[in-house]
């Protein structure tokens, strides 16, 4: 049983550490490539961890260097996936620290820890070993590990979660494109969905990450921790969301209802689902990757939109919507014509004084609206128009229209022929024919009072225009006929 | 006699318009252009006073014998006479003596004469009651009624014509009486101003021209032109319906299409220069023009804004596919076009709403001067969806970055067939057995034009 749509996507975490004037930037940029089922068990993830070891990451932030806090949080992080889930594999690739800085080497990047599990303690060893020196060639590591490092993934092996964690504290030295680098993960057939974590970062470097990243807010230690729960819960997928879907008291018994929720950042969706409520009357829970903000968009007429929703990562999430509810029936009075009945006039649904039409429905015919009024205009001939129509909560409505009658009319000759109703003393045309032939016409009108004007083709003379006052009776054909 | 002549003339001007306009048909007379003239005489005391080496009576008496030859010869005419004043003294103060000495019929021209012949002024004034017996004596049927009053003095019964007269012709009765004073002073003409149009004469001479006048203006039909103006202000926008409304009386007067003549110009229309109109073209959106007031024996030329172009719709199908149209900046639907027809509308930028599945919004659409916008919308195709079971949800689209549910399915039925333009759909949906939201399942589809896709939900 399929959870998601989604196919395949990926996001990157991007750990970024910058210490100026004290303040700690943080970037992550986190890929999960997943075929298909993203919550479904996982037999098996590979996390890879892209660590910047340029020569800035000797920088002091505190007591430590950021390399040192680098380390400790890949570390932690590791660690603590490794608790979690016993089948992660994890592996490193670090950058610039085989080459010095003045060696300008671009392509510094080593895949330095293959996959394995448990690895945790092997891989804070060897990071032990390294000594930050070189350049910042991030889009050049993004490269080569998304098209190296990683075993073919294959879209119907779609068990394996797939990530790679990125921390630096930088700029990209390389004029390298971290944006074509996201572009060859989408070509091939992974999705990006970046964070970028800080404050205060120069504009230019956010910029930069625009194609591919969300920004954060980390000036503190709990930024820290925030990141790591994320991550971990992202990867665990124990980040659960409760939607309730209030009625007009204020419980949440509406349901059955489609709900899309979009990336706020990308506007990509992420979920689409038709809201339930479990055997116990209470809305289903989901579980939801908790990184990055949603729009919540809930399908009724008209639509509820909750934008940039924020989740508590590893918690069960509680959002709720008031969208109380009440049924519109559009139908007939009377029996139409047959022929009034095999050209069924549709409603346009406006909410009160706004221009959008929200639905068009079809005669006899029920649909839910949002409680409120509305504006109908039903197309019959002449127009029905209905003025802040109100839909009550839980309630049936009847938006009820005289069944039509016929007009059967025999212009007798060639010519022009128009229709009119009275409104406050005066003609407004309701329909035109333009140019009519010898034949029989037959149109569908509201019962009511109406006048045919019509004027033989080629009188150049306005005397010969005639005049027909007719009635329409619900269900009633009515014949009228120009001939002399 | 010189104003016989003149009556004659104006009685073969008169057919001269009838014949040339109306040859084809020939049973062709609107009852609205029918006219009944009543003369409203005054036969009090007063009226022997001498006037131009004559009487206000003799002079009176003479002018409507002509008069009466004159209207006896149309055919879409007849005259009637009431007299008030003429049968009591005056010193016996008879507030009722009013009669209707000429009822309407086709040949009392004789009777009139004789009646005239045989007047002997009396009595008293009394102008409302006269005027409210008036209303009798046009006979029942859509007509025009006209009341002509001839009086020397104003009320003298404590009536109030002017209440009468208001009220008879909101009743549609009468058109606004006319009235002719004979030497009436100044200080007390407001009197007889508020019945209606009202002249006063102060000799035999004037007094003719002025009848001759209003008579003029009742029994013929001021010719009327309208122009419809493009954008170059030529008159060249034609075959257009146009009301025209009875100001006072609220009500249609005429309806003509406009034509243009063999000449090429706006056809002339004749109408009743008495009344004032207010006139509709109905033009998308419609055009008016109200108040307007003609002068009559005078071509009149109303030019009025109607630039027009088209608008023609086309799609592959042949469904009853509707299309609201609204004017830029406007709220309302001004008008629910068909597909596959053109109709005209005023130049200008229009909304379209085409009620496809999705709905096709264009927006600033230009109308512009004798030429057709087309838009053409591609055929539509099929998704057909059969359901096992009670499903909940809809069909989406993706638009502007959002998704969009454009069709919800119905609950309880199992096979739906859907028409939807091309392009790429997503269902959205799940079944009401299964309880968990993540059992909704995801569908994409692709639809192109005059093909069907079929699913199975």
């Amino acid at each position: 049983m399929k959870v998601c749509y989604v196919t395949e996507w990926c996001h990157i975490i991007f750990v970024f550490l910058n210490h100026i004037k004290k303040i700690i930037y943080i970037l992550f940029f986190l890929s999960f490539c997943v075929a298909k089922n993203v919550f479904a068990q996982q037999h098996g993830s590979r996390i890879l961890f892209l660590l910047d070891a340029s020569g800035s990451m000797n920088q002091k932030m505190g007591s430590k260097t950021r390399f040192e806090m680098a380390r400790e949080l890949l570390y932690n992080l590791a660690d603590s996936l490794e608790k979690k889930k016993s089948n992660v594999e994890i592996g490193v690739r670090v950058f610039g620290h085989q080459y010095q800085n003045s060696a300008h080497n671009c392509e510094d990047s080593k895949f330095e820890i293959p996959f394995a599990k448990g690895n945790s303690v092997k891989l804070l060893k060897r990071l032990k070993q390294l000594q930050p020196k070189g350049y910042t060639p991030i889009a050049y590591s993004i490269f080569k590990a998304a098209e190296q490092d990683f075993p073919l993934v294959q879209s119907n092996t779609n068990e394996m979660l797939n990530a790679i964690v990125l921390i630096t504290d930088g700029e990209e030295s390389c004029d390298g494109n971290p944006c074509a680098a996201a572009l060859l993960l989408e070509k091939k057939r992974i999705s990006l969905k970046p964070f970028i974590i800080g404050l205060g970062l120069q504009d230019s470097f956010i910029k930069k990450f625009n194609c591919v990243g969300t920004y954060f807010d980390a000036k503190t230690e709990d930024g820290f921790k925030w990141i790591l729960k994320s991550v971990v819960s992202q990867i665990m997928g124990n980040t659960t969301l409760q939607i309730n879907l209030l009625d007009k008291k204020g419980d949440p018994t509406e349901t059955n209802v489609e709900l899309t929720i979009n990336d706020s950042y990308s506007h990509q969706l992420k979920y689409a689902y038709v809201h339930s409520l479990n055997d116990k009357g209470i809305s289903d829970t989901i579980k939801i990757d908790p990184i990055g903000k949603y729009d919540l968009v809930i399908h009724t007429l008209p639509a509820v939109i909750k934008k940039n929703i924020s989740l508590n990562p590893g918690k069960h999430n509680i959002i709720a919507a008031d969208i109380p509810q009440g049924n519109l029936q559009f139908g007939w009075i009377g029996n139409p014509t047959p022929m009034a009945l095999s050209q069924p006039p549709v409603a346009i649904i406006r909410q009160a004084n706004l221009p959008e039409i929200i639905n068009v429905q079809d005669i006899n015919s029920t649909n839910r609206y949002l409680v409120g009024e509305y504006d109908i205009e039903v197309l019959t001939i002449p127009e029905t128009e209905f003025r802040g129509f109100e839909i009550k909560p839980n309630e049936l409505k009847n938006l009820m229209i005289q069944a039509a009658g016929t007009a059967s009319i025999l212009f007798g000759e060639e010519g022009s022929a128009s229709l009119y109703t009275t409104q406050l003393s005066r003609w407004k045309k309701i329909y035109d024919w333009g140019n009519v032939s010898s034949s029989t016409y037959e149109i569908n009108i509201q019962p009511g009072e109406y006048d045919v004007v019509f004027i033989p083709k080629e009188k150049r003379q306005s005397e010969y225009t005639q005049t027909r006052h007719f009635k329409i009776l619900t269900g009633g054909v009515t014949r009228i006929s120009f001939k002399q | 006699m010189k104003l016989l002549h003149r009556y004659i003339f104006l009685v073969l001007f008169f057919s001269c318009l009838y014949s040339s306009g109306i040859q084809a048909q020939t049973s062709f007379i609107n009852p609205k252009e029918f006219t009944r003239v009543l003369f409203l005489l005054d036969g009090s005391q007063s009226m022997q006073n001498s006037w131009d080496r004559s009487s206000r009576i003799a002079e009176a008496k003479r002018i409507l014998s002509s008069i009466a030859d004159s209207i006896s010869l149309l055919q879409n005419a007849e005259m009637g006479l009431r007299i008030y004043g003429h049968q009591s003294d005056q010193s016996l103060v008879n507030c009722h003596d009013t009669r209707l000495e000429a009822p309407f019929t086709k040949n009392n021209t004789k009777i009139i004469k004789k009646k005239l012949e045989t007047l002997t002024p009396m009595g008293i004034t009394p102008i409302a009651l006269s005027l409210q017996k008036c209303a009798n004596d046009f006979p029942k049927g859509e007509c025009r009624n006209v009341i002509i009053l001839i009086t020397d003095g104003t009320e003298s019964c404590g009536g109030d014509p002017c209440a009468i007269a208001k009220d008879l012709q909101s009743k549609g009765i009468i058109l606004k009486p006319f009235i002719i004073g004979l030497g009436i002073e100044n200080s007390i003409s407001s009197d007889l101003e508020c019945i209606g149009k009202y002249k006063n004469v102060t000799d035999s001479k004037s007094f003719e021209a002025e009848l001759k006048s209003i008579l003029n203006t009742v029994l013929t039909r001021t010719t009327v032109e309208i122009d419809l103006l493009d954008t170059a202000l030529k008159p060249t926008e034609t075959s257009i319906n146009m009301t025209f409304y009875d100001v006072q009386m609220m009500n249609v007067r005429y309806d003509y299409y406009h034509t243009i003549n063999v000449r090429g110009n706006p056809d002339t229309l004749l109408l009743d220069p008495i009344v004032k109109y207010n006139l509709d073209v109905h033009t998308i959106p419609s055009i008016e023009k109200n108040d307007i007031s003609l002068v009559s024996n005078f071509h009149n030329t109303i030019a009025m804004n109607a630039a027009q172009g088209a608008l023609r719709l086309t799609s592959p199908n042949k469904s009853g596919l509707k299309c609201l149209i609204k004017k830029i900046n406007f709220e309302n639907t001004l008008w629910v076009q068909n597909f596959n027809t053109s109709e005209k509308y005023l130049c200008g930028n229009y909304d379209l709403n085409i009620l496809t599945l999705p709905r096709i919004e264009m927006k600033n659409i230009e109308i512009s001067q004798s030429k057709t916008t087309t838009i053409q919308i591609p055929a539509a195709g099929n998704l057909s969806v059969e359901k096992n079971g009670e499903i909940y949800g809809g069909i989406f689209y993706l638009k502007d970055n959002s998704w969009i549910k454009l069709y919800e399915f119905k609950f309880k039925i199992y096979l739906e067939n859907i028409a939807l333009q091309p392009g790429n759909y997503r269902i959205i949906y799940r079944n009401k057995i299964n309880k968990k939201m993540k059992e909704t399942k995801i569908k994409d589809v692709v639809i192109k034009s005059n093909q069907m896709v079929a699913i199975t939900l």
